[in-house]
């Protein structure tokens, strides 16, 4: 196959574009680049439309992509991402083939395929871009398709008959992207329509992980803060959510200046240099189902705050960072469950993954009147805290002992704990680890001097603890680059943050950042410079793409569409009944749920088939598809008679008058007998053919051989 | 649907399963871009091949085993819908077991909106015979490949199928030298360099190139020229079928071998007759295309049993080349007139020693099949 320039280039755009998608959703850019250039050569050597390799060698590659890809699949397991490093071989290995439309055509199709591999594995803005510009070039290409599929078939029709085909056939490339660019809106229009109308919710989780986006990336946020093995104190500059905060009237809240903690965890156990949950917080309480869940009573605690998250990567499991105590929580995937650990007041969240959007009605912490506020005694063994928050207090002029200090002391001790870290310690990222047998808080605290969040909070925790007050460490993030154009916060990797809460009351945890805040500032606000204004215009976009496409939900939907389809008499309702119906049970074994979901698919494949079917022959009753000509046998009756027999009657002169009727034309013409008898045989198999009352075979013979012996008598 | 839209409608499927499953909104997105692939397919080829029109324009005669040209012509009454990637394709007779034809078919890049494309459709005659096309079927796939769109139209058209012709290698005929053995009947139809004898008036069966047509505007009748004496050398070629009886296979090669040393003698300046006993075919003496077309219209007609003619007596002085359709023997020269004399003896059993190009095949090639029917021979040749 010799196609024309624009069908190749486009062709291999779309390719290139499918598999740079995949590689930014991976993320791995050096995949594409190492894709690339072997796929340009292949190209190349296959430029004049035939095989860069022979068939042999084509098959080992081949069978070697497959024995690769069989290879990873065992070695990990079956994912997306294997799956797409296979097509991507088998793509470099198809550009070495280009002899048929076929060869493109799969070409095109692996393509697909790896564009829905892309979106598999990540919705990020920037995986959506490429799959949009390879869809257009796919509509273009596909159509360019068609047409060479057509001239190859000729060509190769007349070379197997023995004919020379022209060489360069005529065609009409440029024409096509008008056709493209139809075909391109219509398909959109369409696929709006649809992705706002399918009802969210049906099926979901039915058949395991199947199409979710599974790589669930670190967003710097752990839940065990190991001291001085990173974790929270990466420089990322990656988004990881949006958040937007109004007042309770839905007044937009925040700026500049302001900065909010999003708490993520609550680690109250350390253990060897690490903070993680403790045992009972593991033993959290199941929030009910549903898509709002209230976590504190609403009549007693009265929302002061309401805020939007849009998290841009969540993993499965994850917990739902929120500002200030949740009172409600609605989240956007009716799948997901909520869970509730009453003692830190944490929530987590299990079910989808990917972009994952929520929304909570907060209220500040308060002295809750009815907890007793229980002081404990000193509860961390260890000399060299122990003497650093006596110096701490010390120097705040308070009573270091629990016995002798007032209760209501506990807010001051406690802020004065942390103003003697935050003057007399350094804020660093390169704090390193502590030596081997060395407790880190010990040596932050005597030896290194220096530190970032985890050892700041770490230490303050542990000093509080130390002169009998409960503190634990808070993971979680820090809002603080304000976007004004669509009044939120954008966090990054590099905000994730740990600091402490301390009781100071009744139920009452008060936070407390104990590390410096000009450098903790310094670290986490971005720069001015032309590139940062860049990042937070692209960082506009993707909140909008995000917010309004990647996380639309089953609400917004109703929202959209209005109550009448959400109504009982509406199809919605068969369709939550069959949601709770194929409800996954946790139970079950994933080959179970597989097996569901085979059984689901094929039933789907089956009503669908009957459908078709079905649609086929009512509409076979009914005629329709002569009438709209939808069908695959719409006949067209076409008159050879009238032109034939005019044609002849006009070489011996006697040219109809367009008012005289065949019939009378024929009567009145100055013909022979014999003339005359074959004109009206002709004539008449004409009157039948136009009126409907066709023709048997015997007449159709006869007015053809009447039609023939008058020409050759012309 | 074919096949590419079966896999299509699968994948989809797929699609909206991983998208239900999953909630992802892209995987959402993209299920709308497959359903809004299938319906913009389907209606736009459907929408365009509801405007198109065809019409058979005219059918070149074909000899068996040579390319089939049929022309097309593709109107689009649409205004609005240019109609792309148009295949045309003509239907075998339902009725008709053993096809004639390897079925013609074309394609065309578009047919404009408001406007019409001449196209060729291009197959193959096989056996020697007359096709007859009846239903003629425009399809296209465009834009996506999904969907194959169809109008069939009903346009009864017959052609006839010649025998197969071949070159003969040089020196197989020996003609006889012009004007060597010259005609003992009525002065000939004046052709190329004859001299002019007398005009006449014009009797059926004249070539028309032999019309007069300044004298016969002149006159009220139609008057032709007619030349002094013939010019040119006769011979008559005679195809002898064995009484005994003989192949079908065996005897088209006879009828082919007997025209292609019809056209080779026509083609040195002969005045050519045909006999064939057999067949019922005599064609007296002459020559040019029409004489040609002639004797390919009648063996393309010619079929065993037919009421055996005699040779007409003129053909008695002429030289005669006699085609056997089997060997050539003392009992195949016996009882016939062609016996004595100078004829000469061509057997079909020896064409491929006599044709020029016999290093190319005598038949068409195989015919595309479908991947039914190629399954159908597998499973049969496995189970074989």
């Amino acid at each position: 196959m010799n196609p024309s320039r624009g069908f190749s280039v486009c062709a291999f755009s779309v390719m290139a574009l499918s598999v740079l998608a995949y590689a930014l959703a991976e993320p791995m850019p050096a995949f594409f680049l190492v894709w690339l250039p072997l796929a340009l050569a292949g190209w190349w050597f296959s430029r004049d439309g035939g095989r860069a390799l022979p068939p042999l060698v084509t098959g080992l590659l081949i069978a070697a992509a497959v024995g690769f890809g069989a290879w990873r699949a065992l070695e990990s397991h079956l994912s997306v991402s294997t799956f797409s490093q296979f097509l991507a071989a088998l793509l470099v290995i198809k550009t070495t083939e280009r002899s048929s439309p076929r060869d493109y055509g799969l070409m095109l199709a692996l393509s697909v395929f790896m564009c829905v591999g892309a979106i598999l594995t990540s919705n990020a803005l920037v995986v959506a871009v490429p799959v949009i510009l390879a869809l257009g070039l796919l509509v273009l290409s596909t159509m360019q398709l068609q047409v060479e599929a057509g001239h190859f078939a000729q060509r190769l029709r007349l070379i197997r008959l023995g004919m020379k085909p022209d060489a360069t056939p005529p065609r009409m490339q440029l024409r096509l992207s008008a056709s493209a660019l139809v075909a391109l809106v219509l398909g959109l229009s369409i696929s709006a329509i649809v992705f706002v109308s399918f009802p969210r919710g049906l099926g979901a989780g039915q058949m395991s992980e199947w199409g979710s986006d599974l790589l669930s990336r670190r967003t710097g946020f752990t839940e065990v803060v190991r001291l001085g093995l990173g974790g929270n104190i990466t420089q990322s500059q990656t988004a990881v959510l949006d958040v937007r905060f109004s007042d309770a009237d839905g007044k937009p809240l925040g700026g500049y200046a302001q900065q909010w903690y999003l708490r993520g965890a609550a680690l109250d156990e350390y253990t060897d240099g690490s903070w993680r949950r403790s045992p009972r917080q593991i033993e959290d309480d199941a929030l009910p189902e549903g898509a709002t869940v209230n976590v504190l009573e609403s009549s007693r605690r009265p929302v002061q705050l309401q805020q939007s998250t849009t998290l841009r990567s969540a993993s499965r499991n994850s917990p739902v960072f929120v500002a200030w105590q949740p009172v409600r929580v609605r989240s956007g995937h009716s799948s997901d469950r909520l869970t509730l650990t009453p003692e830190t007041l944490t929530i987590r969240r299990e079910g989808g993954s990917g972009v994952i959007a929520y929304d909570a009605d907060l209220t500040l912490p308060r002295q809750n009147p009815e907890v007793e506020y229980e002081r404990f005694g000193a509860s961390f063994d260890s000399a060299v805290v122990h003497r650093h928050a006596i110096a701490a207090l010390k120097a705040a002029e308070m009573e270091p002992d629990p016995e002798k200090r007032a209760v209501h002391d506990d807010a001051r001790a406690a802020r004065a704990i942390e103003s003697y870290l935050s003057r007399n310690f350094a804020y660093t990222l390169n704090a390193g680890a502590a030596p081997t047998g060395t407790d880190p808080i010990e040596w932050f605290l005597d030896t290194r001097k220096a530190g970032h969040c985890e050892y700041f909070a770490s230490a303050m925790v542990a000093m509080c603890r130390s002169v009998g007050m409960d503190a634990r460490v808070i993971a979680g993030y820090v809002a603080s680059e304000w976007n004004e154009a669509s009044n939120s916060y954008v966090v990054r990797e590099s905000n994730a943050h740990a600091w402490a809460e301390v009781e100071i009351g009744g139920g009452y945890w008060a936070t407390f950042d104990p590390s410096p805040q000009e450098e903790l500032r310094a670290t986490q606000q971005g720069s001015n410079t032309l590139s940062a204004w860049i990042g937070r215009l692209l960082d506009d976009v993707n909140y909008a793409w995000n917010r309004e496409v990647v996380s639309f939900d089953e609400s917004r939907r109703v929202a959209l569409l209005g109550p009448d389809v959400a109504s009982p008499l509406s199809g919605n309702a068969v369709i939550r009944w069959l949601a709770q119906r194929f409800r996954p049970n946790a139970d079950e074994s994933r080959g179970t749920a597989l097996a569901r979901g085979l059984m689901l698919f094929f039933a789907v494949i089956a009503l669908g088939a009957a459908m078709v079917l079905a649609g086929r022959w009512l509409a076979r009753l009914a005629g329709w598809t002569q009438r709209l000509g939808f069908g695959t046998r719409t006949t067209r009756v076409v008159d050879p008679w009238h032109a034939g027999l005019l044609r002849a009657l006009a070489r011996r002169g006697l040219t109809k008058p367009a008012w005289r009727p065949l019939a009378m034309h024929v009567e009145h013409s100055p013909l022979s007998d014999t003339d005359r008898t074959l004109a009206r045989r002709v004539a008449w198999a004409s009157y039948r053919t136009r009126f409907g009352f066709g023709l048997d075979t015997t007449a159709r013979d006869q007015a053809a051989d009447a039609l023939r012996r008058l020409e050759r008598r012309t | 649907m074919h096949t590419p839209g079966i896999v299509y409608v699968g994948t989809t499927m797929l699609l909206s399963a991983g998208a239900a499953n999953s909630q992802n909104n892209l995987l959402f997105w993209a299920f709308g871009l497959a359903v809004g692939g299938l319906l913009v397919s389907g209606i736009l080829s459907g929408i365009a091949l509801m405007g198109v029109g065809l019409e058979r324009l005219d059918a070149d005669n074909a000899s068996a085993g040579e390319p089939l040209r049929i022309r097309y012509r593709l109107r689009n009454r649409s205004r609005l819908l240019s109609c792309r990637a148009v295949h045309v394709v003509e239907l075998p007779d339902k009725s008709d077991i053993t096809p004639a034809a390897d079925l013609p078919a074309g394609f065309a890049d578009v047919v404009p909106t408001r406007g019409s494309v001449a196209m060729d459709g291009i197959g193959a005659a096989r056996p020697r015979g007359v096709v007859t096309f009846r239903f003629v079927r425009v399809w296209s796939t465009f834009p996506f490949g999904i969907a194959k769109k169809s109008v069939t139209f009903e346009e009864a058209q017959t052609i006839r199928i010649w025998p197969q012709v071949w070159e003969l290698k040089a020196g197989t005929l020996t003609p006889p030298p012009r004007g060597g053995e010259r005609s003992r009947t009525t002065p000939r139809l004046a052709t190329d360099g004859a001299e002019l004898f007398a005009l006449r008036e014009y009797q059926d069966g004249d070539p028309v190139r032999t019309i007069a047509w300044r004298p016969s505007a002149r006159s009220t009748e139609l008057l032709v020229r007619q030349a002094a004496e013939s010019t040119t050398a006769r011979v008559r070629v005679v195809l002898r079928v064995p009484e005994s009886g003989v192949e079908p296979a065996l005897l088209e090669t006879a009828i082919s071998l007997a025209a292609s040393a019809f056209i080779e003698l026509e083609r040195s300046g002969v005045s050519v007759a045909f006999d064939a006993p057999a067949l019922g075919v005599h064609i007296p003496a002459g020559q040019g295309r029409q004489h040609v077309r002639r004797l390919l219209d009648e063996l393309a007609l010619a079929t065993l049993g037919a009421r055996p003619r005699r040779p007409r007596a003129e053909s008695a002085g002429h030289r005669v080349v006699v085609v056997h359709a089997g060997p050539v023997d003392a009992a195949a020269r016996e009882g016939t007139h062609e016996a004595s004399g100078a004829a000469q003896h061509l057997s079909a059993l020896d064409v491929e020693s006599l044709r020029a190009d016999a290093g190319r095949p005598a038949f068409v090639p195989v015919p595309l099949r479908t991947w039914r029917e190629r399954v159908g021979e597998w499973w049969k040749g496995g189970r074989a």
